[in-house]
């Protein structure tokens, strides 16, 4: 019985150590793919300031990061996540709702912003993320394949994998 | 006997074990599922190793099946058996799998892998990235990469096979059956420039997949492919299912099924010496301020292989320029001060050889006008009117010419925009009568109010003539040209040497635009109208007086200020970034006009700051189809064709 339990210990250290091998693999293969210039936020809060317009409600929020500058604004581009109650969705894109969700990108920051052509509920609890993708790593990702298209519409897992390796 | 063998141990040890060879020498290949990440869309994996495969030195030719969009799932042993319904996973399965095929006196065994696609994201990247690990963990014959897929994993196959040039020339064979890919001239370019084997097979009838995909795919092949032409077989049945037939080994053609067709073909190693290869860097740019962009056309091909990369540097000129992306052929310069640029492509190719080309962009400063300037451009608006009401828009000049003028008719002096009077006017030579629309006629890119009522003529050709201009100031004009009846009548203007014509069949979204016009020494310009078929038309036009300060496209309104719009990606399929460069601040619209002329979206966008900025707005919604895309300030207008995959 003993021997039995010390073979299996040694088949599952030995799969084990074969699994965290392959993820170590495709981790570097994929950081590879990528290049290594993209960088990958953490899901935040975001104040917005509501205002009613003649054609319904509108809202802007504002995320301050000194890396979107002039380079990223003229050569690069930023992808941009929205996080509610687990669901995740890429920016921008018209909730079921009817609210319609937009951004800008300038030097310094992102606004994001919501429409609805009746009004909009409470946005404090969607959480956003951004991966900022240099021109060069535009670049490095259509050298491999990846077209513009492809890229501009990557869900947030895709582009995890695709920029940060995660 | 029997019993004698049951009392003899060592001849039970030897029965046992003569039936254990038995089993593993006759037995088929089998498949042990694999939950690897491989990339994101990619989980997990069926993995069937040849019969035998041990632990020697033999390399094994690799076949990648791709399932259809009904076995997609994450990989995980919950979904994974999906990946078994249909193909070769399948056959394996049943045991119905040949253990090697022998071609051309060679017996091959396959090493199968067959992913569960998880989404469409990328697949030519994350399928690459599969075999790039069955060669790090297989004994995978390098020369022998094969891909078979499909429905939708067979057209994942065919964006394997040519996305990228490189890939078409890593794998040795494909055969896509039903493959369900929209057809792309630069991926069947590139795997019939890789004269990479395809065999592709489609039914008849397919209601699900359109045999004109794989007709289509397998046509732009055979424009660049030499040896060998891709071949189709196409099945006389409906149905979607054709992989069944096609991929039963049992199914042959000219003597071969589909396995052993594509092991009739291997890549070798490259022996011949690198040639360098080619480069242009585009032809010679002329710019003048306010213009201070330009987008490079590079190219390069490469005769005995790929090119690898693209680097644009400046060689020479102001300091003052920024590339959009300097890794790509045609990448965009702006930001160019007065000067001689001169920028260069260097390309290398896959096995490190470079070439470079040198591109000149001489950008000038206005040329000064006697009359300086005018810093804020000013328009005439004519309407060509034929009603009892005219507009009430006071920006517009309401110009009724009566219905039947057979002769010259001239209006008044027009007024500008702002309600000015001008020493402008204009004359049509000749009108038949003047049509109207009706008031259901809306704008879409041309204005509403030139819209309702045409002047048409039955002349070969008629003029317009346009007085009172100054000579010493440059005028961007508009010609308006709708009709809601009459198809294929198309009016061409012409000014100077440059033609415009815009089909007027129902049409509300196109314009001729001609821009930085000079006037005569007697301040006149003339627009000729010719005819395609029976008719000419006219239904206004506006005239932008701007000093020389503006620009125009054949798609885009003169506005007062230089602006820039660029759509990104285009063709796109869900979402773009909109980029503008102006110094412009608040709000503006960004609408889509279609083909009919009818607006389908319009979103309100916010420009925070001066100068450049990325709008993302997503268009999602819209129908496949080319679309104007206009972004409208206050003071401003732009416009440039979108394509909606």
């Amino acid at each position: 019985m003993k021997k039995i339990s010390f073979l299996l210990l040694a088949g599952t250290i030995f799969l084990a150590s074969c699994q965290k091998q392959n993820d170590e693999l495709f981790q570097q293969q994929e950081v590879a793919a990528a290049g290594t210039t993209a960088q990958f936020s953490s899901w935040r809060s975001v104040n917005f300031s509501s205002s009613s317009t003649g054609k319904g409600a509108a809202a802007t929020g504002q995320i301050n990061d000194p890396a979107i500058d002039s380079a990223v604004v003229a050569g690069g581009m930023v992808l941009v996540f929205s996080k509610e109650s687990n669901a995740v969705n890429t920016l921008p894109f018209t909730q079921a709702s009817g609210v319609e969700w937009s951004y800008e990108i300038k030097n310094g920051g992102i606004q994001l912003s919501a429409t609805d052509s009746k009004a909009l509920g409470s946005l404090s609890g969607i959480e956003f993320s951004y991966a900022i993708v240099s021109s060069a790593k535009i670049a490095s990702l259509e050298e491999k394949g990846t077209s513009a298209d492809d890229l501009i519409n990557l869900d947030y897992s895709s582009a995890s994998a695709l920029l940060a390796g995660k | 006997m029997k019993n004698q063998a049951l009392r003899s141990p060592m001849m039970t040890v030897l029965a046992l074990l003569c039936s254990f060879f038995s089993y593993f020498t006759t037995s088929a290949q089998t498949l042990t599922p694999r939950y690897v990440n491989i990339a994101s869309n990619i989980q997990g994996f069926y993995e069937s190793l040849p019969v035998g495969y041990g632990s020697g030195n033999e390399t094994y030719p690799l076949l990648i099946f791709v399932h259809g969009m009904g076995e997609m799932g994450d990989g995980s042993p919950g979904q994974l058996p999906k990946v078994l319904a249909n193909g070769v996973p399948k056959l394996i399965k049943e045991g119905k799998f040949p253990q090697s095929f022998t071609v051309d006196g060679q017996t091959h065994k396959f090493i199968v892998l067959a992913p569960q696609m998880k989404n469409s994201s990328v697949v030519d990247v994350t399928l690459n990235m599969l075999i790039d690990y069955a060669i790090a963990n297989y004994r995978v014959n390098p020369n022998r990469i094969y891909a078979t897929g499909l429905s939708l994993g067979g057209g994942f196959v065919w964006k394997l096979g040519g996305t990228k040039l490189e890939s078409a020339k890593r794998l040795a064979a494909i055969v896509p059956m039903c493959g369900a890919a929209t057809y792309s001239v630069n991926t069947a370019k590139n795997i019939g420039t890789a004269n990479l084997p395809v065999w592709a097979f489609h039914n008849q009838g397919d209601p699900t997949v359109s045999i004109n995909t794989t007709n289509n795919w397998v046509n732009g092949v055979n424009l660049t492919a030499t040896n060998p032409k891709a071949k189709t077989t196409i099945f006389p049945v409906g149905g979607h299912d054709c992989w069944s037939k096609a991929s039963d080994p049992n199914y042959r053609e000219n003597g071969k099924n589909m396995y052993e067709w594509m092991l009739s073909y291997s890549r070798g190693a490259a022996t011949t010496p690198n040639v360098a290869p080619t480069v242009s860097a585009g032809s010679a740019v002329s710019l003048v301020l306010p213009s201070n962009a330009v987008q490079l056309a590079g190219s390069a091909t490469d005769p005995d292989g790929s090119i690898a990369s693209y680097a644009w540097t400046k060689v020479s000129g102001p300091s003052s320029f920024s590339i959009s992306n300097a890794a790509i052929n045609n990448p965009t310069v702006s930001g160019l001060v007065s000067g001689t640029y001169v920028f260069r492509l260097t390309v290398t190719d896959n096995r490190g050889a470079t070439a470079y080309s040198d591109v000149t962009v001489n950008v000038a400063s206005p040329a000064s006008a006697p009359n300086p300037p005018s810093t804020t451009a000013k328009y005439i608006k004519v309407s060509v009117f034929g009603g009892s009401n005219s507009y009430s828009n006071g920006e517009w000049n309401n110009w009724n010419i009566g219905a039947g003028a057979s002769t010259n008719v001239t209006s008044a002096n027009l007024k500008y925009s702002d309600a000015t009077t001008s020493s402008v006017k204009a004359s049509i030579s000749h009108s038949t009568a003047v049509g109207d629309n009706g008031s259901g006629y809306g704008g879409g890119m041309a204005p509403a109010e030139v819209l309702r009522y045409s002047s048409y003529s039955n002349m070969t050709s008629r003029t317009l003539t346009i007085t009172g201009l100054t000579p010493s100031k440059k005028y961007d004009i508009e010609l308006y040209a709708g009709r809601n009846s009459n198809p294929d009548n198309t009016t061409t203007f012409n000014s100077g040497s440059s033609d415009q014509s815009v089909v007027t069949y129902n049409n509300k979204t196109v314009k001729a635009v001609f821009a930085n016009l000079t006037p005569s020494s007697s301040g006149v310009i003339v627009i000729t109208l010719k005819r395609s078929k029976l008719y000419t038309y006219l239904n206004g036009f506006t005239i932008t007086e701007g000093g020389g300060t503006t620009t125009a496209s054949t798609t885009g309104r003169a506005a007062a200020t230089a602006a820039s719009l660029e759509v990104y990606p285009n063709p796109l399929t869900d979402r773009a970034m909109v980029k503008l460069n102006n110094d412009y601040t608040g709000s503006f619209t960004v609408s889509i006009t279609n083909q009919a002329g009818s607006v389908v979206k319009q979103v309100t966008l916010n420009k925070a700051a001066k100068g450049l900025s990325q709008q993302y707005v997503s268009l999602g919604s819209l129908p496949k189809g080319t679309y104007v895309l206009t972004a409208k300030t206050n003071d401003s207008e732009e416009s440039t064709i979108i394509v909606k995959n």
